[in-house]
């Protein structure tokens, strides 16, 4: 492999991702058409059939809104790759544009249509899950090496990258046979136990991948004897449980949430470390006597309020949901409290004597050096609404469109009498669980950092 | 006894002093508790109602007129001494706030004894000649709007206190000669004030969605709200301590014992489940993290990366899946098991009800060793390691240098985390819920379900995915008895978090690690 400087390296992947991104597009259009790769002239007949011929409404407007943003938002980031030598930490956003990017642009272009996967044949499908394939690599080699880089400028104990050293003297000396006999035992007992260990933890994923492949649901056969990619069709395509739906809306509640959760979340942690006014203990005090109430008891008042305003039923409702989310946050000042407490004070008296008042010392002084702890809260706050069961259960009200991705799920799962609906309920666990499995992996150093940072005190 | 005794004591016998030390010291600590915090508590609240009223005539008889005037017309003041902005500030919701009791407020509180008379009336409309009904009171309603009234009287006594002690402070800088204007405010707000900037929007919402919800259900506890008596077609009533009583059982006859009893089983079980959960994740995920850090090991960046799977695959997920796959008649675990032989008949790993529970701790294990081994992995890599060498070289064995070395610091570090972590299972609703619905229903001695007359709780549901169920999934919702369970976890919460942060703040304080 040839070594590429880091300009070069990001060339190659802005013209992958660009090409990746239009030929999706075009194969999008083609399971429109039903045919694959169209010439030229056929690909302005599907363009101007795609945007006047069908009837616009407020939800694909917005999806082709957002995925217009996101894709410019990606290219932007990937292209400002070329100018710099170091990667600063918005680079990492390009991995969330990058991975959601596909998606919206799938959903904009299916919009309300669901004969779309009826009509695609095998080869578009095909074509379109191998761009995506490439797409997916491309991302992750690009943060890959953004994260090696801005792991190795600050030097976070990052899982390996920064060695410990070993000063013991006991290291070079020579072990005694038995005591070399002892040790071999005992690693060779670590070893079998972690090696049954990861067996039993990734087992039950591995299953679920096999059996959202099957035709149907067999209790004594691990491996279906019939395969097909019906399941994830019909994700799409099912009239009763339209997943899909459930998706999009936590999607879009989960990015908006994470965006707002993270700033006020900061701004109330940065107020209650650093900023001295008269009620801030007994503040303190409040919010953890009201955080042990368990968090369910007000749902039904809070569910009457909104309908009091307005915000309960249909698609008003998601901005409830939303709402409530935000209302919610400040209760969770502590770790991101805790790190801003490592901060030394004395940062922010240098920056006073030059002039600075509150705010700029927020903005300048402390978010730079604060990035893992954003990353920590924007991490935990994008994954959060995915897995809401209760609030979400209330807010919808028992309208199958209004569900999340949970609480559709369940439903799936527990309102059926037969088990028809597993190999789908698997289907759905994967397309769920990949993004955000991504997201996990990419950013681990900074989970860490927070868990160990913020939430213990020492 | 003194250090040395204990140390001259043979070790049963330490074991035995210890434990007679944690018992003696509960009553120990209670005592302390009421005669000196709660007593010195009650002492320095009665002075401080004393000072306040005596500050408040005192800047009553030596203010001049503005200053008498500022204690009925909020802000005037202010605008007198030209602080344009806060006066405004102050009179619009002195204004507001007289517009709001008349209109609202006031039959709200005036109505909260009965909440209210006549639901709806009917009558016919003359000209279109059809019966039309029109809602009248509407109980619910009228409850809000009594707590958003006694929160805004709150507020209003806080913002008078303010504006007179600002007020009197603006006429003493105008007695020496400084003015305080518009200016002045402005810059102070991203200054000194900075705070209200940043914790009013926050604020706002903690007290819209999560204070006064809370206050409601509080209350609502009182009353027999339901889905029967749901407004706006019904109204609801006090009730008093009713539902308490029906609760602890005190309702007598058949209902009322199987209430007890379903009570006191749920309730034992939420506590054992808060402990078994915390504590095996805990020094489970501390030996993994000793493991994988260990000297030697190779690869451990695999081994982490294959264990925080169950972290990065969203929880609700792994547990829907796991709830189909120990099933009994149709989970995959079962014929698997069947067909390596090991078992003759399927095991009801989420029917039956010992199982059941030993099944949900160990899944519990699975999702939650990751966590917690993440976190011992990234304080373990925080001691120092001469400790190590040094009770090595005084011929410490492994075990005596894990007691001795390890798990004071790892606790001493992770101790608020762990009773954070204790209170959250309390309320871990997603666990029970997701995985086993709360089953198996409970049934009395002669085996006929009594889970129907008990909301549909079952033998592994906690208190807070009972309330979940009578909330939302029984036909008649009971939301009275909901928000009593709800006061009951919250006293359980507050009582254990009170005892044991007081203990490890007093370990803490002793000025010990090194």
């Amino acid at each position: 492999m040839m070594k590429f400087n880091l300009k070069a390296k990001s060339a190659i992947y802005a013209i992958i991702n660009i090409l990746a991104l239009a030929l999706l597009v075009f194969s999008g259009m083609a399971m429109l058409g039903n045919t694959f790769f169209p010439y030229v002239g056929k690909a302005v007949h599907y363009i101007y059939y795609f945007l006047f011929n069908r009837s616009f409404d407020f939800k694909t407007l917005i999806a082709i809104l957002i995925s217009v943003i996101t894709i410019s938002f990606d290219c932007y980031f990937i292209f400002r790759l070329f100018k710099k030598d170091t990667i600063r930490i918005n680079d990492l956003i390009t991995p969330l544009a990058v991975i959601m990017a596909p998606f919206l642009v799938l959903a904009a272009i299916r919009g309300n249509s669901l004969e779309v996967w009826e009509k695609a044949n095998t080869v578009s499908v095909v074509a379109t899950i191998a761009f995506l394939c490439i797409y997916v690599v491309s991302a992750i080699l690009v943060t890959y090496d953004s994260v090696k880089v801005v792991m190795h400028e600050k030097g976070i104990a990052y899982l390996g990258v920064v060695k410990r050293r070993k000063f013991s003297p006991f290291d070079n000396a020579k072990m005694s046979g038995g005591k070399r006999a002892k040790e071999a035992i005992s690693k060779t007992v670590i070893y079998v136990i972690l090696v049954i260990m990861s067996i039993i933890w990734i087992s039950p994923f591995i299953y679920l991948v096999i059996q959202s492949f099957a035709v149907e649901y067999e209790a004594g056969l691990i491996i279906p004897q019939q395969w097909t990619f019906n399941n994830y069709a019909s994700l799409v395509n099912d009239k009763v449980y339209p997943f899909w739906r459930w998706y999009l809306n936590t999607l879009v509640i989960a990015l908006v949430v994470s965006v707002l959760n993270t700033v006020l979340t900061l701004i109330s942690a940065y107020a209650f470390s650093r900023l001295q006014f008269k009620m801030r203990k007994g503040y303190m005090k409040l919010i953890l006597i009201i955080g042990m109430f368990p968090g369910f008891l007000g749902m039904i008042v809070t569910y009457y309020m909104l309908k009091q305003i307005g915000l309960a039923n249909g698609t008003a409702g998601l901005f409830g949901l939303v709402l409530v989310y935000i209302s919610g946050c400040v209760m969770n000042y502590y770790v991101a409290k805790g790190f801003f407490d490592t901060i030394s004070k004395s940062l922010d008296e240098a920056a006073m004597i030059d002039g600075a008042n509150k705010n700029t010392i927020f903005w300048k002084v402390i978010m730079p050096l604060s990035k893992p702890i954003v990353v920590y809260t924007i991490l935990l706050a994008f994954t959060a609404p995915w897995g809401d069961y209760m609030l979400a259960s209330v807010m919808a009200g028992g309208k199958t469109e209004l569900f999340n991705v949970a609480v559709g799920l369940q439903q799936m799962l527990t309102k059926e009498a037969g088990t028809q609906y597993f190999p789908v309920f698997c289907a759905a666990g994967v397309v769920v669980s990949i993004p955000i499995m991504i997201l996990f992996f990419l950013l681990q150093g900074y989970y860490v950092e927070g868990v160990t940072g913020g939430a213990v005190k020492g | 006894m003194s250090t040395i005794e204990y140390l001259a004591l043979p070790t049963y016998k330490r074991i035995l002093y210890k434990i007679m030390n944690f018992f003696v010291s509960i009553p120990k600590a209670i005592w302390h508790f009421i005669s000196v915090t709660v007593a010195g508590f009650f002492v320095k609240i009665g002075k401080g109602i004393a000072n306040y009223f005596v500050n408040l005539y005192e800047t009553f008889v030596s203010g001049d007129w503005k200053t008498k005037l500022s204690y009925v017309v909020m802000g005037f003041g202010h605008i007198c001494r030209h602080s344009y902005i806060k006066g405004f500030l102050y009179l619009i919701y002195e204004i507001a706030f007289i517009i709001f009791m008349i209109l609202t407020g006031g039959p709200a509180i005036s109505k909260i004894g009965t909440f209210g008379y006549v639901a709806q009336t009917t009558y016919t409309d003359p000209i279109l000649g059809i019966e039309v009904s029109e809602f009248r009171d509407d109980s619910l309603m009228i409850l809000l709007n009594f707590v958003i009234a006694i929160i805004l009287i709150g507020i209003l006594i806080f913002l008078w206190n303010n504006q007179i002690k600002e007020n009197s402070e603006l006429e003493n800088l105008n007695k020496i000669g400084k003015r305080i204007g518009d200016k002045e405010t402005v810059n102070s707000l991203v200054g000194k004030n900075f705070h209200t900037v940043l914790l009013s929007f926050p604020t706002l919402g903690v007290v819209m969605f999560t204070i006064i919800p809370l206050f409601l259900m509080i209350i609502v506890g009182f009353t027999n709200y339901s889905s029967t008596y749901q407004n706006p077609k019904e109204l609801f009533d006090w009730v008093g301590l009713y539902n308490f009583q029906k609760l602890f059982g005190l309702t007598g006859g058949e209902s009322g014992k199987q209430f007890a009893f379903v009570f006191g089983q749920i309730l034992l079980w939420t506590l054992i489940w808060a402990f078994f959960a915390t504590f095996t994740n805990y020094f489970l995920g501390m030996v993994v993290a000793l493991m994988i850090n260990r000297k030697g090991i190779k690869l451990k960046k695999l081994w982490r990366t294959i264990l925080i799977t169950t972290i990065a695959v969203p929880q609700f997920i792994s547990l829907l899946f796991l709830s189909k796959f120990l099933s009994k008649d149709t989970g995959a675990l079962n014929v698997v098991l069947k067909n390596l032989g090991l078992i003759s008949q399927n095991i009801g790993f989420l029917e039956d009800a010992l199982i059941a529970k030993i099944t949900i701790i160990v899944v519990n294990m699975w999702i939650g060793i990751p966590y917690t081994m993440l976190m011992c992995s990234g304080i373990l890599m925080n001691i120092p390691q001469d400790l190590y060498e040094s009770a090595r070289i005084d011929g410490a064995n492994p075990f005596k240098m894990y007691m001795k070395i390890t798990l004071p610091y790892m606790m001493f570090v992770t101790g608020p985390y762990l009773i954070s972590n204790f209170v959250g299972n309390i309320n871990n609703f997603n666990v029970i819920y997701l995985l086993s619905g709360g089953n198996p229903q409970f049934t009395n001695v002669r085996g006929t379900p009594i889970s129907i007359n008990v909301y549909g709780a079952g033998r592994t549901d906690l208190l807070i995915t009972w309330l979940y169920k009578i909330a939302m999934t029984q036909v008649s919702k009971d939301y009275g008895v909901a928000s009593v369970i709800g006061i009951i976890v919250f006293v359980v919460v507050a009582s254990i978090s009170l005892i044991f942060y007081n203990r490890t703040n007093a370990v803490k304080n002793e000025g010990d690690f090194q």
